[in-house]
């Protein structure tokens, strides 16, 4: 399964993959911010683990989007569980309040129209 | 066009009461044209559709939209790919920007700078804040040369005898050449060059004259400074460049020198000038400029006081100054008027030490002679104004007469030119072409398949500096490396490599021609770590030139030429100028720079004939009439711009338009100010001057978004402002229209806001500019500037006070004002622009629809509309998308924009301030207008934070919002204009 891989680094040809997770041209997504937040991969991109072909797990639609910029709290995740699949907040006996303290997450500004358009 | 009524305007403005401002002759004279351009709803709009449309008509284009919008809104995004590096290159993150320091070249001249590259590909430059001719700020044409490098018009091919050939090819022919000179030492073979600032360049040049003894090296530099070599030759004794030192100057001449915007240097002269007459920076007096000039340029804009004087008459003039300070020479024969003279003169005298007076460029050798025995009497020398060694080592070659002359006497077989283009900037009595044909063998090497390319038998295309490894020197001698941002896109060479193919016969690499010249150089050990600091910090260390003391010779006065017969009366001089943006005519091709508001005229596209109000008065001529020139036999037709403050018996052209082999953007555009050139009198030579009856529209924008009657430029001079600090204050409303509570409670920990400081502003464009690289501005063609569709997201307003004939001027930026009551905000049917919790005035482009109830409710006029496609292939002038910045969304047709505090940059260091755990520190983030500024005339910041600069200037009594009545709060405020003039001087 992994032969195009080593190839490719045989060769030192690229491998085009085919583009899954592909936003609007005009929405600017920052990985950084949102794991430097505590946002999980699950969140946005599902049970990777379960995927024997990759595929778009969730809508990545305007109004999903906003769902949790306007209220992230129960779906973040301490640190070192940014990774880890099927994680659940409550059984870790955490508060998403207590999370967006910890990342001193500025909710007002996370529904900004330039926090994502601009 | 109605004519202007002059009389009756200087009528009118002599019954003014107090200070008034106006941006035009048409605003000032309320002519009904004027009104009717401005009451068509707003000036922009404009009907788009001049024929008649019947219902019927009507009817099918509506069914077509709805059916084409129904398809348009369906389906999903086109299928990408990704295609990662295999082996990614330490430090690139995708997406994030890298920044390297490099150099642009500026009239032979070096300005350090730092690019920002994305993946590989550059997209924006700055100021390199260590380099000592920049200090962080960036000039219009480095922050334009981004867009020449992709200019699809630039050479991409080794040309020979016009068909494309290979580099090999030429290599295999400069072989037999090499031969051919060693036998002749080099006779019949001529090199001409630019000025050469660079040390690696003319080491091989000098490795060249010396196995090729009888070889010729000439210069031709269309805006040539022989004339400051050849004064302080004529003063000294030896060839010395000047530079000045306005930080510690307080009363500063200018004798036509447009040392803000057109000497070497300038952006660092501006730069310290500003420094010195910023209110708010100092508690001590203001320094004071007097500029006398030929033509109204930003240097004299700001001045406090100017004094308009055809070129001729300003050697006169600084004879006559110094001779009011006791400096020994002969009376000059013409008498010019100037009262105000001595009083100047005073005042030099006055401040012995800090004061400097700065001769032009262009103005005669004994201009700079006198003004620097002036220097020298003030005792400037070393405190003001410092001498090094002439950094252009050109000045040594010889001028491109003698090179024509040999040519026409076939004494030249041989020619290579060097990034130069003389069969179009050569004066016309010269005619270069023909000359040139004669020679058997020509090698042209430049950027472009320009005008001289296209009669050489070989081209070779020349890389751009991102593309280069180079070095180059500023106006103080320090040394920059070039070095590329991106492998050469049409196989351009260097000028290192040209030269070694020339010499050696061979095709080189241009890193390591450029190592081994430095590694020659370098004494000692640690030349690794040497090369790896200066390319990092984009300067080569203690490589200023040393400053020297020279002395006036004791009969200096001898080498003066007798003063100038007065001129008959009635004539009229034609004055050539620099463009203050095509510069001599290399960036002809540069959308940007076409498209720019000039300083003083806001002319983009043509160029035109400045002439003052009093000839128009005399020539019955209005803007726009076409005149026909005549110099010797050269005649020309080109139309009039009718500028206040230009001196009255004198016209002005600018260089660099009327190319005829540039480019897809410049070609067609203008006229050709070279044509009327003589080589004798490069600068200024009578004309004689007639209306041709014809007219030709200019695209001027001075007129579009005019706001009559209203306070919105406030300038006040020291004593106003020692008397009342707070003279520009208004009464702030305390009712509101508005529903918010008052004041509005901030919702963000951060409230961005702008203060403009108009003491500061110069109005040199490097903001309009930095903006455009910025946020991806489209340019729009002439046609359309005409109609007012001009896309800039900040405009530089200038202003005029006073007299008809010396008015006062001013220059106020205006951006989107981020009102906290944003008029446009309410009137949005679809809620396409809104306001953020940090204040910030939001457009969101695909939610707009285009009704532009927006831009018709913003009382600043700040909103731009895409009237047309026209940033993709399709559009007139396509915008190149490798040049875009990626963070920043490319807007198509019908959608409305604006400045955004360039909020991709609030974004990128707020997420960088987030991840480092941190808050933002004041100062860390700048707007792009803010950092290419080189008078730190735009400050932006949080006024959340009490300790910001921003919040220092918003509390400071000069501060005023703009149109403050309307109650908009706008978080854009401006800090009026302070000037000191001399009140011996009654003018102001």
């Amino acid at each position: 399964m992994l032969k195009p891989i080593r190839k490719s680094m045989e060769t030192e040809q690229p491998i085009h993959w085919k583009r899954v997770h592909d936003l609007d041209d005009f929405v600017y997504f920052d990985h950084q911010s949102h794991i430097n937040n505590g946002v999980g991969c699950e969140s946005c991109h599902g049970r990777v683990d379960q995927m024997p072909l990759t595929r778009q797990a969730k809508p990545l639609t305007m109004q999903w989007c906003l769902d949790c910029h306007r209220d992230p709290g129960d779906r973040l995740r301490p640190a070192d569980k940014i990774t880890t699949m099927g994680y659940d907040l409550k059984k870790d006996n955490l508060s998403g309040k207590e999370l967006i303290q910890h990342y001193h997450i500025d909710t007002d500004q996370l529904s900004q129209c330039y926090t994502c358009h601009r | 066009m109605k004519r202007t009524d002059f009389s009756h305007l200087r009528r009118q403005l002599a019954n003014k009461q107090g200070r008034e401002y106006w941006r035009c002759l048409e605003e000032l004279a309320d002519s009904e044209h004027f009104r009717t351009f401005l009451t068509q709803e707003f000036p922009r709009f404009r009907p788009l559709w001049d024929s008649h449309l019947s219902r019927r008509n009507a009817l099918k284009l509506m069914a077509a939209s709805m059916a084409l919008a129904g398809i348009s809104a369906c389906g999903r995004q086109p299928e990408e790919e990704l295609v990662p590096y295999v082996n990614q290159p330490e430090h690139v993150v995708p997406g994030k920007p890298t920044h390297y320091a490099t150099a642009s070249v500026i009239g032979g001249y070096g300005h350090g700078l730092l690019a920002e590259s994305h993946e590989g590909r550059p997209t924006k430059l700055e100021g390199n804040p260590e380099h000592p001719a920049t200090l962080g700020a960036c000039d219009i044409y480095s922050q334009a040369s981004v867009l020449s490098l992709y200019d699809p018009d630039r050479s991409d091919s080794v040309m020979h005898g016009g068909n494309a050939s290979s580099y090999d090819s030429l290599l295999a022919e400069l072989a037999n050449k090499q031969h051919d000179w060693d036998k002749t030492q080099g006779k019949g073979l001529a090199l001409l060059t630019g000025a050469v600032t660079s040390p690696s360049q003319y080491a091989r040049l000098r490795q060249l004259f010396e196995r090729w003894p009888r070889a010729t090296w000439h210069v031709h530099e269309p805006v040539d400074r022989s004339a400051v070599y050849a004064g302080t030759e004529q003063l000294f004794g030896q060839p010395l460049e000047a530079v000045y030192d306005f930080s510690t100057a307080r009363i500063i001449l200018s004798l036509d020198a447009d040392f803000m915007q057109g000497q070497p240097g300038f952006l660092r002269y501006a730069h310290d000038f500003s420094t010195g007459r910023r209110p708010r920076d100092t508690d001590q007096s203001l320094n004071r400029l007097y500029t006398i000039e030929s033509t109204p340029g930003i240097t004299g804009a700001v001045a406090d006081h100017r004094f308009p004087l055809a070129y001729p008459h300003i050697e006169m003039l600084a004879r006559r100054l110094a001779r009011f300070l006791d400096i020994q020479i002969t009376d000059p024969d013409a008498i010019v008027e100037a009262p105000w003279l001595e009083a100047i003169a005073r005042d030099l005298d006055r401040h012995h030490g800090a004061a400097v007076v700065v001769p032009g460029d262009q103005q005669p050798a004994a201009v700079h002679a006198l003004a620097h025995a002036i220097n020298h009497r003030l005792n400037a020398f070393g405190n003001t104004v410092h001498f090094i060694e002439p950094v252009d080592v050109a000045h040594q070659a010889q001028p491109l007469e003698t090179l024509v002359e040999s040519m026409k006497n076939r004494q030249v077989q041989d020619l290579i030119v060097l990034d130069a283009n003389p069969a179009y900037t050569a004066p016309a009595d010269l005619d270069f072409a023909s000359a040139y044909r004669h020679v058997p063998w020509q090698l042209h090497w430049g950027n472009y398949y320009d005008e001289t390319a296209r009669l050489s038998r070989w081209h070779v295309p020349a890389t751009h500096p991102l593309e280069s490894w180079a070095d180059v020197s500023a106006h103080d001698g320090t040394v920059s490396l070039i070095q590329p941002l991106i492998e050469p896109l049409h196989d351009g060479k260097t000028v290192l490599q040209i030269l070694t193919a020339i010499t050696e016969g061979k095709n080189r690499k241009p890193r390591e021609l450029l190592r081994d010249y430095w590694h020659d150089r370098h004494e000692g050990n640690g030349f690794e770590q040497f090369w790896w600091r200066s390319l990092n910090e984009g300067l080569v260390a203690d490589t200023a030139a040393a400053y020297m003391t020279p002395q006036p010779r004791h009969d200096w006065q001898k080498q003066l030429p007798s003063a100038r017969p007065a001129r008959q009366t009635g004539s009229v001089i034609l004055q050539l100028r620099p463009d203050p943006a095509l510069w001599d005519g290399r960036y002809a091709n540069n959308g940007w720079l076409q498209e720019l508001p000039r300083p003083l005229t806001k002319l983009t596209w043509d160029n035109a004939l400045v002439i003052a109000p009093a000839l128009a008065e005399s020539h019955n001529l209005a803007e726009g009439d076409m005149v026909r020139l005549q110099v010797g036999q050269q005649t020309l037709e080109i139309p009039v711009y009718i500028l206040p403050g230009q001196p009255a018996d004198a016209v002005t052209m600018h260089l660099g338009h009327g190319r005829s082999h540039a480019g897809r953007i410049a070609e067609g555009v203008g006229s050709n100010a070279y044509a009327l050139r003589n080589s004798q009198q490069r600068w200024a030579t009578p004309v004689s001057l007639s209306a041709t009856g014809r007219q030709q529209p200019l695209a001027v924008t001075q007129q579009h978004h005019a706001i009559e009657g209203r306070d919105l430029l406030r300038v006040g001079t020291v004593s106003d402002y020692r008397q009342n600090p707070g003279f520009a204050q208004s009464h702030e409303p305390q009712e509101s229209l508005y529903p918010e509570s008052w004041p509005a409670v901030p919702e963000s920990d951060h409230a961005w806001g702008m203060v403009v400081d108009l003491s500061a502003c110069i109005g040199c464009n490097a903001c309009v500019t930095a903006c455009q690289a910025e946020n991806n501005i489209p340019i729009v063609g002439a046609e359309e500037v005409r109609h007012g569709h001009e896309m800039h997201w900040i405009r530089v307003d200038r202003y005029f006070e006073g007299p008809l004939d010396t008015p006062r001027m001013a220059f106020q930026p205006v951006p989107c004002m981020h009102c906290e009551n944003a008029p446009c905000e309410y009137v949005c049917p679809v809620a396409a622009t809104q306001h953020s919790a940090d204040g910030l005035n939001e457009m969101i482009y695909n939610r707009c629809i285009g009704t532009r109830y927006c831009s018709q409710n913003c009382p600043y006029k700040v909103r731009r509309f895409n009237w047309f496609d026209y940033t993709s292939a399709e559009a007139d002038y396509p915008a190149e998308p490798a040049v875009q910045n990626p963070d920043v969304t490319v807007r198509s047709r019908g959608v409305m924009e604006k400045c955004t505090y360039c909020v991709q940059r609030i974004n990128a260091t707020r997420n960088k301030a987030d991840a480092e755990n941190r808050p933002i520190r004041d100062g860390e983030l700048m707007t792009a207008c803010q950092q290419a500024c080189p008078t730190s005339a735009i400050v932006f910041g949080d006024l959340a934070d009490q300790h910001s600069e921003v919040s220092r200037l918003r509390e400071h009594p000069l501060n005023y919002a703009m149109l403050s009545e309307l109650n908009t709060r706008p978080r854009t405020t401006y800090l009026a204009a302070v000037r000191n003039p001399n009140p011996e001087i009654e003018e102001f």
